[in-house]
């Protein structure tokens, strides 16, 4: 008995050492059979991507399996099926700082010898930069994630507020006025990683940056103290309210917006069509919006471009192409404009007529997109947002100054780098 | 060789074939994964195309983690987390059964029951919830303690480093007392009355009693809970995930939160496992400490 249990103990660690790492490399998992007319699209569980996957099976005859991940997971979900070589996936859903970190190990199929020239044209060049790296382009952007800067008309008149606050300064200077009113300023969701797009924003608007397209701090300087400052003293005096960092991004911004309890919400542009849908807001008919606050040298926003990719071993390239092409022109931008409120990477969508009646804080879409606005692009953003938000909270509550926070994010974000 | 393998088939394997089963999934999913993670640990990983590759690098990675601060503060958070969650379900644990062991009746079967439901449900429900009682806009918590005069105005204690740890501390211990109670209860029964009498006898007032007859009489149950208890802390996950994300600044960030954001955010699962081992080890000091102190009282058991 004791024979037997010995040597099924050894065999075990046994093999456990050769499936573990008897060898430095591991076979790849043999490719998935070509599947000709079906692919696999992993997205949002809404109605208008729902539709246009059931438009593109009308048009093409290619059978769309759709799987329903929520955003949060999004990320998670495509890393996993890469890691575990997993050739489920034809179509997944890419950001700009997914592409860095994807096509930096390779997980994606670069897309320059799937599109001709022509097709690419038909393509806003900045839209199709914010999905590339290394020269390669690895997707076809389909809306813009930015954020735009509303606010409550009755509020601000209650508050005896006349001008729309221009700069962030102009911004602290009104909020005594708004709280002795009753209510609170400023709510953006800034929990977790999300208030180094705060700061993203502020650098942006004092002509700087983060880092720069090695990955490399340049935030060491005048502009980046000015930017740290102009921070602090919107937590400090309330201007952003302490509830911000209470939620994680946009939506449950808008939602709070939506009650009526602030006179100004830094979030995406669903934000004005929930703030006039009688069913979710108590501020219908109050909301506009504006150019966001500048700093010393101009506006910015935070811009999350999104688009789709192929994984590196997706078992049908063909059919998820031309599910891209398809989802990505700009009469299917529109439709999806006109359902969610999406801002399109097309700026004639932005500009139609019919999404004016509809979207009237469209119109200073474009406006807003001339200046910055940009996501961290980087292969490690993931690392890069999570460190800078930890300092930035050590400033925030006092413990690093504004010249010690600078040098830690420095130090930190050039160490990020340099793995 | 043949006479070998004939005698061995002639033999009663009756018991290995019982066995096989248990010891089949010990190797599979205890044995494997934890030999797999000492080769990762001591390994760079990369994904070049999905394809896992490993490089041998010795001790590279825990000299890595052992030097960031980060580390550090992941095992300020664990200790204070553990040590707090013990003492809280130590406390709250006694204090729940020596309140149903007192109960008659249906009373006993309804606090009995009461007291279970933190217990039944998952971690990512009660993080849920706690959330909801903690948000510093429409809170019930904050509403209490502004009607109780506690607080000048509501707080959010999810995204203040100072108070964020404490509260997921609450949560979760709010959510461990049943469990212990329960172990705490059964032992309660089991205390011989005469003991009681015989203090009572000899003069020992309430809280002599308390302390001489009925902490010694539990005291085997106490550093059982208290082994679990600690293993359990040691590697809480979900309830924090869901709160906080290990955030503000990190000041709820424990090891095992820390290994998962390395291994699965970061990939960089060499690190991810190399923390992993350091909690192990973490859980063992914990443990071994648990069991010597138990040992002080002169009680080998």
């Amino acid at each position: 008995m004791k024979k037997t249990l010995l040597f099924f103990l050894a065999a075990m660690i046994a093999l456990s050492a050769v499936f573990a790492g008897g060898s430095s490399e591991s076979s790849a998992a043999a490719p998935a059979a070509e599947k000709k007319n079906e692919i696999t699209v992993v997205y949002l569980d809404e109605k208008p991507w729902h539709d246009q996957a059931d438009e593109f099976t009308a048009a093409t005859g290619i059978k769309v399996n759709y799987i329903n991940v929520p955003f949060p997971e999004l990320r998670q979900r495509s890393l996993t099926s890469f890691l575990s070589q997993d050739s489920h996936f034809d179509v997944i859903h890419l950001r700009s700082d997914y592409v860095h970190e994807f096509a930096s190990k390779e997980f994606l199929e670069p897309l320059d010898d799937l599109l001709t020239a022509e097709e690419k044209a038909a393509y806003n060049k900045t839209s199709l930069d914010n999905l590339s790296f290394g020269g390669h382009l690895y997707g076809l952007p389909r809306y813009y994630w930015l954020w735009q800067f509303n606010y409550n008309t009755q509020i601000l008149k209650e508050a005896g507020v006349e001008k729309i606050p221009e700069t962030w300064d102009e911004l602290i200077a009104i909020t005594p006025q708004i709280k002795a009113a009753g209510h609170e300023v400023m709510i953006a969701g800034l929990d977790d990683e999300i208030i180094t797009y705060m700061f993203y924003v502020l650098l942006n608007c004092e002509g700087t940056t983060l880092i720069d397209e090695k990955g490399m701090p340049v935030c060491n300087n005048e502009a980046g103290a000015r930017a740290l400052d102009t921070l602090k003293r919107l937590v400090d005096s309330e201007a952003i309210s302490k509830h911000s960092f209470e939620i994680h991004g946009s939506n449950p911004a808008s939602d709070m917006f939506c009650q009526g309890d602030f006179a100004f919400c830094f979030a995406s542009p669903a934000t004005y069509s929930l703030a006039m849908n009688p069913a979710s807001s108590r501020i219908v008919g109050m909301v506009e919006t504006a150019v966001v606050p500048k700093g010393s040298v101009g506006s910015a926003s935070w811009n999350e471009p999104a688009g789709l990719g192929i994984p590196y071993n997706a078992p049908n390239k063909e059919g998820a192409i031309e599910y891209i092409k398809f989802c990505t022109t700009a009469e299917q931008q529109k439709k999806v404009a006109m359902q969610i409120c999406r801002v399109s990477t097309h700026p004639e969508v932005n500009s139609d007529p019919e999404i004016l009646a509809k979207y009237p804080q469209f119109s200073s879409i474009n406006n807003q997109l001339e200046y910055p606005s940009g996501i961290v692009n980087s292969i490690h953003a993931m690392e890069v947002l999570d460190t800078t938000a930890e300092l930035l909270h050590k400033h925030l509550d006092g413990t690093l100054n504004t010249a010690d926070t600078l040098k830690a994010i420095e130090k930190a974000l050039t160490e990020i780098a340099q793995q | 060789m043949k006479t070998d393998i004939k005698q061995f088939l002639r033999k009663d394997h009756t018991r290995s074939l019982f066995l096989a089963p248990a010891l089949i999934f010990i190797a599979l999913f205890i044995l494997y994964p934890l030999l797999s993670s000492v080769v990762l640990a001591l390994s760079d990983i990369t994904f070049p195309r999905g394809v896992l590759t490993t490089k041998f690098s010795g001790f590279k990675n825990f000299a890595k983690i052992l030097k960031q601060e980060i580390f550090w503060t992941c095992v300020k958070n664990t200790v204070v987390f553990v040590i707090c969650r013990i003492t809280g379900t130590f406390v709250m644990g006694l204090i729940v059964a020596m309140i149903v062991v007192r109960a008659k009746g249906i009373m006993s079967h309804i606090l009995k029951t009461l007291f279970l439901v933190p217990w039944a449900l998952s971690d990512v429900v009660n993080g849920t919830m706690w959330d909801w009682m903690y948000n510093g806009k429409y809170g019930i918590i904050n509403e209490i303690l502004l009607k109780l005069h506690l607080i000048d105005q509501y707080q959010p204690w999810l995204s203040m480093g100072k108070t964020a740890l404490w509260a997921i501390i609450f949560a979760d211990v709010w959510k461990s007392v049943p469990f212990v109670s329960l172990m705490y209860l059964a032992a309660l029964t089991n205390v011989d009355r005469n003991l009681y009498e015989a203090a009572e006898i000899d003069g020992a007032g309430v809280v002599q009693r308390f302390f001489s007859v009925t902490i010694p009489s539990i005291k085997p149950i106490i550093v059982i809970t208290t082994v679990i208890q600690s293993m359990w802390a040691l590697k809480v996950f979900d309830l924090i995930w869901v709160l906080t994300k290990g955030g503000p600044a990190n000041s709820t960030m424990t090891l095992a939160v820390l290994a998962y954001r390395e291994s699965f955010m970061y990939t960089r699962i060499g690190s991810g496992a190399a923390i992993a081992y350091m909690l192990c080890l973490l859980t063992l000091i914990f443990i071994v400490s648990t069991l010597s102190l138990s040992r002080l009282g002169g009680n080998e058991d």
